[in-house]
């Protein structure tokens, strides 16, 4: 995690601009890759809602922008919390959420201020 | 960083800790995938007089999109992306499969406030709100988009170009301002050269140019968009003298565009002005200027997550000094074929995140929106008439 990062978060439009795929390199230039449950599930939609403040199809519309005009790509989905946090242990460079309280020692947790 | 409103994990809520996961650096490793993606979309059209996208007054199925398409991060900073669509729309549609795009994407700038894009290759025309994305069903707020904006007519000279393009954002207070300038030539074939001027004979239309410039404005994550669009398109037309000369055409669009979403409602309307200059095309030595002026406004109500209803007031005219069509008699036409009045109403059901089924009923003053390709007797055309139509979509 670069430093400027860790212990002090994200702001929310940073945030944003993670979860809309708009920012794909962390300041040290490494590529971000997102992790996201299916839209339809209720930690998907709170995390949007209560983190991003958006809503899960306003997301949805700027992924289907990048992806059906190839300008970008979409999040990569995933199947459940657990298959979230490991996903995003194995994975360098990664980010997603989860409701989870209690996390492995190989993902790191960030707020979003 | 910047002083926000700290998110503490009771603010969240009482039960649900949002972690944000993020995982540390074990390793440099670029971030280089291959993703694959695509749509299908098959509707029934049935109309009470008329015809649009095939048979329809005996219910057409002609009405199906096929798209595939994969992206390649290269490097972090290069983006290669290609789609092959294969369109089913009646007689307007294409025979066989296309390039839909075939673009590299270099970002030049990529900060979360403020990014920077050169793109070259096939792109997507940066075109009022519903353009880029029209041919994949579940991003459209209807099965058939506001003819005023996205008549099927002059698809294929706004939709696609080969073009270089320049594309960014910027972060200002609240407001996300995207930008795109783009300079290129459009990649007709001999169908969509004859849909833009019927009767023109195969490779008439030379040293076509293009340029767009749109900015759209997006303030709180898009809870109000506004979007400026100008498109230029200038041409030859090179042609034997018959019954169209040799000339020049010239189009100027300019595009308003407004979104307002508050709570489960959606409020959309664009406005266009479309002038056509013919120089020489219809007669030697005649100047045929037209100015098209269209809008729609529509209202969008979110049920719950899986549906949605909307209505719509849609309309255009092919002139603005005619609303009435005189002057499509002089062409032999008949006169509703200078605007169309289109009243809808329709609803999407999404069964999840691939699948959606969604209807609509227009009911239809005038002719513009049919394709003359599909009708081309001027007796048999209806000014009052009605369209329902039924689309099954799916999605990855």
């Amino acid at each position: 995690m670069h430093q400027s990062y860790v212990g002090d978060g994200l702001s929310r439009n940073t945030a944003r601009a993670i979860f809309s795929m708009r920012l794909k390199r962390w300041e040290n230039g490494e590529g971000i890759t997102v992790f996201v449950l299916p839209d339809s599930h209720p930690v998907h939609r709170k995390f949007t809602r209560k983190v991003l403040a958006l809503f899960p199809h306003q997301l949805r519309r700027s992924w289907d922008r990048y992806v059906y005009s190839g300008i970008g790509t979409a999040p990569i989905e995933v199947e459940d919390e657990n298959d979230m946090v490991s996903k995003v242990a194995a994975t360098p460079g990664s980010i997603g959420y989860t409701s989870k309280e209690t996390l492995d020692a190989d993902v790191r947790t960030l707020f979003v201020k | 960083m910047q002083m926000f409103e700290r998110y503490s994990l009771s603010k969240l809520s009482g039960v649900l800790l949002f972690g944000l996961l993020a995982c540390s650096f074990v390793q440099a490793q670029p971030n280089s995938d291959l993703r694959w993606h695509g749509f299908f979309s098959q509707g029934a059209i049935h109309t009470d007089d008329n015809n649009f996208f095939g048979d329809s007054t005996d219910t057409s199925f002609d009405f199906r999109d096929l798209g595939v398409g994969f992206s390649w991060q290269a490097q972090n900073d290069l983006l290669l992306a290609a789609q092959l669509i294969y369109r089913d729309a009646g007689k307007t549609s294409p025979e066989g499969a296309k390039v839909d795009y075939a673009l590299i994407n270099y970002s030049l700038i990529n900060q979360y406030d403020f990014g920077l894009n050169l793109r070259v290759g096939r792109v997507k025309n940066p075109y009022a709100f519903y353009s880029e994305t029209r041919d994949v069903a579940s991003t459209r707020p209807s099965v058939i988009l506001p003819v005023s904006i996205y008549a099927p007519a002059f698809r294929d000279i706004f939709h696609t170009s080969d073009s270089v393009m320049l594309s960014g954002y910027k972060e200002v207070a609240n407001w996300l301002v995207n930008f795109d300038l783009l300079r290129g030539t459009v990649p007709f074939d001999d169908k969509s050269e004859r849909l833009l001027i019927p009767g023109l004979q195969p490779a008439s239309i030379k040293n076509d140019k293009l340029w767009a410039a749109r900015s759209i404005f997006e303030y709180d994550g898009g809870r109000i968009r506004l979007g400026l669009t100008y498109i230029k398109f200038d041409a030859e037309i090179s042609t034997l003298p018959g019954m169209i000369f040799p000339g020049d055409v010239d189009s100027d669009s300019y595009i308003f565009s407004l979104e307002y979403n508050w709570r489960k409602f959606r409020f959309t309307s664009e406005y266009l002005r479309n002038d056509f200059i013919y120089k020489d095309v219809f007669a030697p030595g005649l100047d045929n200027k037209r100015e098209a002026e269209s809008y729609y406004f529509q209202l969008g109500y979110r049920v719950n997550e899986r549906l949605r209803v909307f209505g719509r007031y849609d309309v255009y005219y092919a002139d603005k000094n005619d609303k009435s069509g005189d002057g499509q008699l002089l062409l032999g036409r008949p006169k509703s074929d200078g605007f169309t009045k289109d009243y809808v109403v329709g609803a999407q059901y999404h069964f999840n995140d691939q699948w959606m089924l969604a209807g609509e009923v227009h009911h239809v003053k005038g002719s513009f929106i049919l394709p003359l390709i599909e009708n081309p007797d001027a007796s048999q055309i209806e000014e009052d008439w009605n369209l329902y139509t039924l689309q099954l979509s799916y999605k990855f």
